[in-house]
């Protein structure tokens, strides 16, 4: 079981199994072009509590088959499902979590990714724009009058029900 | 601020938007942490013209903005800071466009971003308004979102994927109608179209109901979804049938899907439980009595028995078809077809005449392709023949046909010196016709046969249906009682509608859908599997008491052309349109 060091941006270095590592396409291919490496590997965005969380999913799912072929429609249908555990590994605060989320966008991590970003997807949803505003700490910089023009021109959206279901009848059958 | 408001007002902004990512402040770091894994949103993100992906390898500086905790100073929480392709994935797991809807209005940022997204899936107008306030919604949405902005923002056209189309009420139907032709929606794949109809029903005096749709809307090529719900006027409903072909050859050169669905009224569910449920579940469509208004003046539901036929002959073009759903009757007497003109009846028995004689009985191939060899006389004579009016067509045809009968019947009879050396005059046509008439007899073989090779395409390509040698006329005779629903009422119909899919030359349909019975009942699904061997293998369950994996089914084996074998027994899915029978009740 061959493992490899990673360095972080604040100059810590970890040590990893080097198939858990390969969960990070960025590091895989790394990998793949230089060869055999000796020295730490800098990754030099993600800093060392961060890379560690990263590397606590990476061996969490070392095991899970290889993210299949990347079909747009399907995986937004399966969304907001999150398992059990990416949930709880998720209850971070949220610098932390956008954190993850860009150490995970940087690193090529595409599972890791969609988790983060079903989990704010969930922090948004059945939340009013003032709500939101307030869970993110967002500044309001629209006029209430465009803010108003906003809401009309998009209110097709607002009015319609859940985005339509597949129409699909096989079950009738 | 003035200058903004206006900007936003008419949305043109999009337009010449800034291209906002990451905030200004970063842009060092922010770029190079975002470049890989944006591999699923490049379109999206092509739309904001990103710097393409870059392999960011060499060492970066870290991340330079201090993230602070969420109570921070205003307006700075962590989220801000995330690049806008981040910010377009977490607004693509959210389901509701409701919610991609209220996310436009958090802030400038966000109200970029989720445009992207809201945009991808329209929804106009549903069924079952009830208040005043949702009807005014509804049009202001009709008119205003849909009409004006929409299509007319070239922007927010190519966003487009999905498009739905819904109307309560004749009346709000003519909202819905798009203004534009559809065709500046260039990367729309799935279109649905669910009106009770008024509009449409314009286009019944040009004997076309469905032209302003294909024709009128120029839909865009790009669709591969298409979904009809339909309710005419008047009992219109029948000229489904009356959509052309060629209307929709070319326009359509990548459906995969069509879907066909009748608007119901409410009050036609009662007692239908299972319709009841599709309804309750948004997956069939049907109207509140009231709401469709003038409902005296719908149409009963079309439940003749012809409608699948019309349908399947009509889509016959579309090659591309590979899933049919069609909510029309299917019963013994869908598969009786009758030939809808004189015309078209003579137009048949010319073809088998024709067929007859350049295909003689017991020579092979029975009817393969027609060949001919592509030199230029050849393609000026098909260009002739393209020209030629119904009636031009319909009358060369039975001339070469009879020619084609009597040199039949010479080479047949012993004595040939007995048989007229031409064609006799018909007193009743022209004399230049009888001329041309009497002129065949001197082609020789070779020509006489090109002609009618040319002949026969062109008929086959006007009337798909009619150029079959299975004798659909007398479709094999129905085993048993007329009473639907039964198991061999069912194995019939299973074979019956393959037999129609080979006919219509709709080769790549693997599944089909479509009702028993008089069209209220339930669903019958026939998959269809094509080996490589010429071998074909069609399953379809036992509609009661369907548990989807484990069936009771019925599932038939045709190997060139005739049925191998007709089972009754436990199917269990294979996948990819797959059945095996594991257990076999009935040989």
């Amino acid at each position: 079981m061959s493992e490899i060091k990673l360095l972080s941006s604040d100059q810590a270095t970890i040590t990893v199994e080097k198939s858990v590592a390969e969960r990070s396409i960025l590091i895989k291919n790394m990998l793949e072009d230089v060869g055999e490496v000796t020295e730490a590997i800098p990754i030099p965005n993600v800093n060392e509590n961060v890379l560690k969380k990263v590397i606590e999913w990476c061996e969490h799912h070392k095991g899970d088959p290889p993210a299949q072929a990347d079909d747009d429609s399907d995986s937004r249908k399966k969304s907001s499902d999150i398992d059990e555990w990416d949930q709880k590994f998720m209850q971070v605060d949220q610098e932390m979590l956008f954190e993850i989320i860009l150490a995970a966008n940087y690193l090529d991590i595409k599972p890791l990714l969609d988790v983060g970003c079903k989990t704010v997807a969930n922090m948004i949803k059945g939340k009013s724009p003032e709500e939101i505003r307030k869970t993110f700490n967002i500044q309001n910089d629209f006029t209430p009058d465009e803010e108003e023009q906003i809401r009309r021109e998009n209110e097709w959206a607002e009015e319609s029900v859940p985005r339509s279901q597949p129409l699909d009848i096989d079950e009738a059958c | 601020m003035e200058r903004i408001v206006r900007k936003i007002g008419s949305l043109s902004f999009l337009i010449n938007r800034p291209r906002a990512r990451g905030p200004p402040p970063a842009p060092t770091a922010a770029e190079p942490t975002a470049a890989p894994a944006q591999g699923a949103r490049s379109a999206s993100t092509a739309l904001l013209s990103q710097p393409a992906p870059r392999k960011s390898k060499a060492p970066v500086s870290p991340p330079p903005w201090l993230p602070p905790a969420p109570p921070g100073p205003p307006g700075t929480g962590p989220i801000t800071e995330l690049p806008t392709e981040i910010l377009l994935q977490i607004f693509g797991h959210l389901h509701a466009a409701r919610d991609v809807g209220v996310a436009t209005r958090v802030c400038r940022r966000w109200y970029l971003t989720a445009l992207e997204i809201l945009y991808r899936e329209v929804e106009i107008g549903r069924f079952g308004l009830d208040s005043v306030a949702e009807q005014r919604l509804f049009v202001q949405v009709a008119r205003h979102t849909f009409q004006l902005k929409l299509l007319r923002n070239p922007e927010l056209c190519v966003i487009v994927k999905a498009l739905t189309l819904r109307s309560q009420s004749f009346v709000n139907s003519a909202y819905v109608f798009p203004a534009q032709p559809l065709t500046n929606l260039t990367s729309l794949q799935e279109l649905t179209w669910l009106a009770v109809d008024l509009v449409l029903d314009l286009c019944h005096s040009l004997q076309r109901p469905l032209y302003g749709l294909v024709e009128g809307l120029r839909l865009p090529r790009s669709i591969r979804k298409l979904h009809i719900g339909l309710r005419y006027y008047i009992n219109a409903e029948r000229g489904f049938g009356r959509i052309s072909g060629e209307d929709l050859r070319g326009r359509l050169p990548h459906l995969e899907e069509f879907r066909y669905s009748r608007i119901r009224l409410w009050s036609e569910l009662v007692d239908k439980q299972e319709l009841v449920r599709e309804e309750a579940q948004g997956r069939i469509v049907a109207v509140d009595d009231d709401a469709a208004g003038e409902s005296d003046k719908l149409g009963e539901v079309d439940k003749s028995p012809v409608l699948f036929q019309a349908i399947i002959t009509n889509l016959s073009p579309l090659t591309t078809l590979k899933t049919l759903t069609l909510d029309c009757p299917l019963n013994p007497a869908s598969f009786t077809y009758t030939l809808t003109s004189t015309l078209q009846q003579e137009t048949r028995v010319n073809f088998l005449t024709i067929n007859s004689f350049l295909f003689p009985p017991n020579s092979t191939p029975p009817f393969g392709p027609l060949d001919r060899e592509v030199s230029q006389s050849a393609l000026r004579s098909r260009d002739k023949l393209l020209r030629l009016s119904t009636i031009q067509l319909h009358e060369l045809s039975t001339d070469v046909s009879d020619e084609a009968a009597r040199r039949i019947a010479t080479t047949s009879c012993g004595n040939a010196s007995d048989m007229p050396p031409c064609l006799p005059n018909v007193p009743t046509f022209h004399s230049r016709r009888n001329q041309a008439r009497e002129k065949l007899a001197t082609l020789r073989t070779g020509r006489f046969a090109t002609l009618l090779t040319d002949v026969i395409i062109e008929i086959r390509a006007r009337y798909p249906r009619i150029c079959t040698l299975r004798e659909f006329v007398s479709a094999p005779e129905f085993p048993g009682s007329e009473k639907c629903g039964g198991r061999r009422a069912h194995k019939y119909v299973t074979e019956r509608i393959y037999e129609t899919l080979e006919d219509a030359g709709l080769l790549n349909v693997a599944c089909l859908k479509a009702r028993m019975g008089d069209g209220d009942s339930e669903w019958v699904r026939v998959d269809v599997w094509r080996g490589d061997t010429g071998r074909v293998e069609i399953a379809s369950l036992v509609p009661e008491g369907s548990a989807k994996v484990l069936n009771e089914g019925i599932k038939a084996t045709y190997s060139h052309g005739s049925v191998e074998s007709v089972r009754r027994g436990v199917l269990e899915e294979l996948g990819g349109g797959r059945w095996r029978v594991t257990e076999a009740l009935e040989l």
